[in-house]
């Protein structure tokens, strides 16, 4: 018995030596922050982009500090291949990250493809997408929902001529003052026929309220008035959305969990660069 | 009067459970008083009976939550029924019911016991020197007998809970035939789904209800002696059980149902030393989760159902003894099917259509003494799956025992195997939406290599044993599943799955106690689990998610005299790993996460104690008081960080959550005959 219980204590030993848990985890001091890239340009619309770098989820935050993760003196440029464009910094105090670099000249047009090149603290990152054909919103019109008094969904119909991907996004008139992609507004053509007239409900996306706190509010109230976007993209910007929509809505869902990054299409960095083909609407909502 | 395991020839070496022509009143009899038995042969072999006065979260014996008091079965936390064993996935366990294979993930988070106690006659648990006989599986052979002996008298026991009942009849038809019905029902929905909804709803303006839940099931075994050579038996186990979650201020209405049906008849018929055992048998598993959030409604569907065949012939030719078989199964598998509709428009999104499938084997094993201290079984199985491919293999597998002395032991085996059902699973908590998908080109079956050396010693006139394993395995054509719900958007199977491969290995431990006052056993596990997928971690090993470098379990029974007896169970192992956020940025002005490696983190240590105490007024009657996780320990089911927003000041800050699903749980049953 003596001899079994030397024989376990001596094996307890070795097989210790091997145990040790790893973490995978460095400290907020070690974390070196990657740049996040959002950028877009639209048919008939020049370009804008928005740099930042990403926060260690171990930093303690405050606003100035979040400030210093914004990007200002980066070199933004964009080409259509005939033209290259630098674009300048300015401000919009709607998002959360404020500083914009924006272009003038560029303008988006359907068919053609832009490339990005951002030259920041020595890196180089540089992307590319093309500005699908758009389609246009034949008919537009509000359902009241069932058991919400004055509130309800608006509905778009639209024929399916893309051969690309879709994404609707939509701006409340006196609420917000960006365009928010809207929950499962974003599709693939090939779920329908080519020429199929597409009948769907808009469910309104979530946002950042001025109040703090993510609002899921999937409907609109009677009386506002709403844009729409009907946009076309490329499969980069549709699996980058995708993706976003997955993180935005299954961060906490431990049924459908999401834990993996945004597919970016950024060489170098992380984020995406858009180009869309847009056709935007506006709906005034009645009683 | 012979069930299944009496006829086991190959496993007269030594074991202590079973033996040739033993009738199985006898075989019940003798490890009637050990709660677990058949260390020797490498096998843990549960008894109902002898393990009933354990502490239980409803009052009635779990045998699948005790295996996880067992060394080689990692312990997976709160709210989970899913088995890990030695380092596998969930989907690598081969569960037979009476012979037959289930599919079910068991019920809700793990609370209620798969399987009726009262109608179990005995679970065996096979995952080293698993048996030619048994394929299919990777990790583990996992076999729940039904009360086969012929009852001597009518008679009804069972158990009343606070949570659910349970009972079941037992009936001699006759000399030669038995019956018994077994059944049970929660009512949870009635009692505890009320009074939670009140509490949470206390002052709020959105409702939300406590989840509505129950289940029910059913098991019947009808066994009879045709004449002195032919025995038939049949079983049927179904069970039903449905979950409703409502969120008013998401708008959200989900349900999911899920429910099993199992058939399988049995005929057992013997001439001379030769015994011939034929099966036919049905099982069916589906699950669907309906939920709707405004307009919009979801339906996700899986499910499978097999029909299959199998035969045993049991002969010796000299001192050797032989077993050997056929088997058939036809397989219709549904993996996920989502139908989503839309204000009226409807969306069939179902990347993988229904499949069917042929699977069928035939194996030889052997057992034979070689030397006067040396035993050696072997066996092999030739496996054939045809799902418009064709996929075949030879699975050898051998075990040497070599008697160190009267009382000990040490074997080294060696075993193959091959799956070609895949269970995905795509949820993180014990919810029952894995589906289950058949081996194609996108997804080649999996395929492992188990080495393992085992030495056993028995103490004491076997009142203290003692079993060390070491053991080492390879996994091929693993699966990782990321599922997204970003309804619409689901494009490709192959774009959401992952195939990779892993590798586990460790020591495990069992110290056991089979007499006197006190009994029980201790349980440790020192083991790693690593997974290597290209796509994965940009193709570096990272950890199973349940690997466990500790897995440390102590049971502890004290009869103190016939009225009053007393447990405890306590259960301690290393924390899951998981994927935790590394960094985050804004991105539609929406904060979104950047992740770190994946399964990179661990969640905090697992540590649980139960304790129970049990009052007899005689053999058959008496109250068992159990509490459940006795100290509260916060043992959390999933972690999740967000960037929140302070209402007051609007300034974000990071929010860690912690979710538990259940805390100290006291119950209160009585068991009964009559």
């Amino acid at each position: 018995m003596k001899r079994e219980i030397k024989f376990i204590l001596l094996l307890f030993t070795v097989l210790c030596l091997f145990s040790c848990i790893e973490n995978h985890f460095s400290s907020a001091a070690d974390y070196v922050p990657e740049i996040a890239i959002e950028g877009c340009i639209e048919t008939g619309t020049p370009a804008r982009v928005i740099l930042s770098r990403t926060v260690s989820f171990k930093q303690q935050l405050d606003t100035a500090y979040l400030m210093q993760h914004v990007i200002r003196s980066a070199k933004v440029s964009v080409s259509d291949g005939e033209q290259i464009e630098l674009l300048t910094l300015g401000t919009d105090n709607n998002y959360m990250s404020p500083y914009i670099y924006y272009g003038t000249q560029i303008i988006g047009e359907a068919g053609k493809t832009y490339s990005l090149k951002i030259e920041y603290d020595d890196r180089v990152f540089t992307a590319e997408t093309t500005i699908p054909e758009p389609v246009a919103i034949d008919s537009c019109w509000f359902v009241r929902s069932n058991g919400k008094e004055k509130a309800g969904h608006i509905h778009i119909s639209f024929c399916n001529t893309s051969n690309q991907y879709y994404q609707i996004a939509t701006r409340v008139s006196d609420t917000e003052n960006i365009f928010t992609p809207c929950l499962y507004g974003n599709f693939p053509a090939s779920l329908y026929e080519k020429g199929e007239i597409v009948s769907m409900q808009i469910n309104r996306g979530p946002i950042l309220s001025k109040d703090g706190g993510i609002q899921f509010q999937t409907w609109f109230w009677e009386t506002q008035i709403v844009f729409i976007k009907l946009r076309t993209q490329t499969k980069d910007s549709y699996d980058f959305w995708t993706s976003w929509q997955n993180e935005i809505l299954n961060a906490q869902n431990p049924i459908f969990p999401a834990h993996t990054n945004l597919k970016s299409n950024i060489n170098g960095g992380i984020g995406c660069w858009s180009g869309y083909g847009t056709i935007e609407y506006c709906k005034i909502i009645r009683n | 009067m012979v069930c299944f395991c009496t006829f086991c020839t190959n496993d007269t070496i030594s074991s202590d459970t079973l033996s040739i022509e033993i009738k199985e009143e006898v075989v019940v009899s003798a490890f009637s008083n050990m709660q677990i038995s058949g260390l020797r042969t490498g096998k843990i072999v549960l008894n109902p009976e002898a393990l009933s006065c354990l502490p239980s979260i409803q009052g009635t014996t779990d045998l699948l939550k005790l295996l996880e008091l067992t060394p080689s079965v990692q312990n997976p936390g709160d709210a989970s029924s899913n088995l890990y064993v030695r380092g596998g996935d969930i989907g690598q366990n081969l569960l037979l019911y009476a012979g037959a294979p289930l599919y079910t993930s068991g019920h809700l988070f793990g609370f209620f016991p798969m399987f009726n106690a009262e109608h179990t006659a005995s679970l065996e648990m096979t995952v080293s020197d698993i048996h030619a006989r048994y394929g299919g599986r990777l990790s583990s052979a996992i076999e729940m007998r039904t009360k086969t002996y012929i009852p001597e008298k009518t008679s009804i026991r069972g158990n009343i809970g606070l949570l659910a009942s349970q009972a079941t009849l037992a009936v001699p038809l006759g000399k030669n035939f038995g019956l018994y019905l077994s059944g049970r029902q929660t009512y949870i929905n009635l009692i505890v789904q009320p009074l939670i909804t009140k509490i949470i709803n206390k002052g709020e303006t959105d409702k939300m209800n406590a989840p509505d839940y129950y289940f029910g099931d059913a098991n019947l075994t009808l066994t009879g002696n045709l004449s002195e050579n032919d025995r038939i038996t049949f079983d049927a186990f179904l069970s039903n059980d449905y979950l409703n979650m409502v969120d008013e201020s998401l708008l959200l209405d989900g349900t999911l149902k899920w429910k099993n049906a199992l058939f399988s008849a049995l005929w057992n018929h013997r001439q001379g030393d030769n015994t011939l055992i034929q099966q036919i048998y049905t099982s069916h598993y589906r699950n669907d989760l309906d939920t709707r959030q405004t307009e919009m409604q979801m339906l996700l569907e899986s499910g499978i159902c097999d029909y299959g065949y199998k035969n045993r012939v049991f002969f010796n030719i000299g001192d050797i003894l032989l077993e050997t078989g056929l088997q058939y199964a036809f397989h219709s598998v549904q993996p996920h099917n989502w139908t989503i509709s839309n204000a009226g428009y409807i969306y069939n999104q179902n990347p993988l259509s229904k499949q069917t499938a042929h699977d069928a084997a035939a194996y030889v094993s052997a057992s034979l003494n070689l030397l006067p201290q040396l035993d050696a079984s072997s066996g092999v199985r030739y496996s054939i799956f045809y799902n418009n491919t064709l996929f075949a293999d030879i699975e050898p597998r051998v075990a040497l025992s070599y008697h160190v002395s009267e009382n000990s032991m040490l074997t080294a085996s060696y075993c193959r195997q091959n799956q070609y059902l895949n269970l995905l699973s795509p949820t993180s908590i014990g919810l029952p939406l894995d589906f289950w998908v058949s081996a194609s080109t996108e997804m080649p079956p999996q395929s492992g290599n188990n080495f393992s050396v085992t030495y056993y010693k028995s103490m004491f006139n076997n009142n203290l044993e003692l079993s060390s394993s070491l053991f080492f395995r390879t996994m091929n054509n693993l699966n990782e599943y990321v599922q997204t719900i970003t309804t619409g958007e689901i494009q490709t199977f192959s774009g959401e799955l992952y195939v990779g491969r892993g590798k586990a290995y460790g020591l495990e431990i069992m110290l056991k106690k089979n007499t006197g006052k006190f009994t029980g056993w201790l349980s440790y596990a020192l083991g790693r689990s690593e997974r290597q997928f290209p796509q994965i971690n940009e193709g570096r090993i990272f950890p199973a998610r349940f690997d466990r470098r500790h897995n440390l379990s102590v049971v502890a029974s004290y009869t103190k005299n016939e009225k009053w007896s007393f447990s405890a169970v306590f259960a301690y192992s290393t924390g899951n790993a998981y994927t935790l956020p590394s960094s985050w940025y804004f991105i539609g002005n929406m904060p979104v996460k950047e992740y770190a490696a994946y399964n990179g983190a661990r969640m905090p240590a697992y540590n649980r104690m139960d304790i129970s105490a049990n009052y007899s007024f005689n053999r058959d009657n008496g109250l068992s008081f159990s509490i459940y996780n006795v100290f509260a320990i916060n043992n959390p089911v999933y972690i999740f960080m967000n960037v929140e927003h302070k209402k007051e000041t609007g300034q974000l800050f990071i929010k860690t959550r912690h979710k538990q699903l259940s805390t100290i749980t006291p119950s209160l049953s009585w068991r009964f005959k009559f």
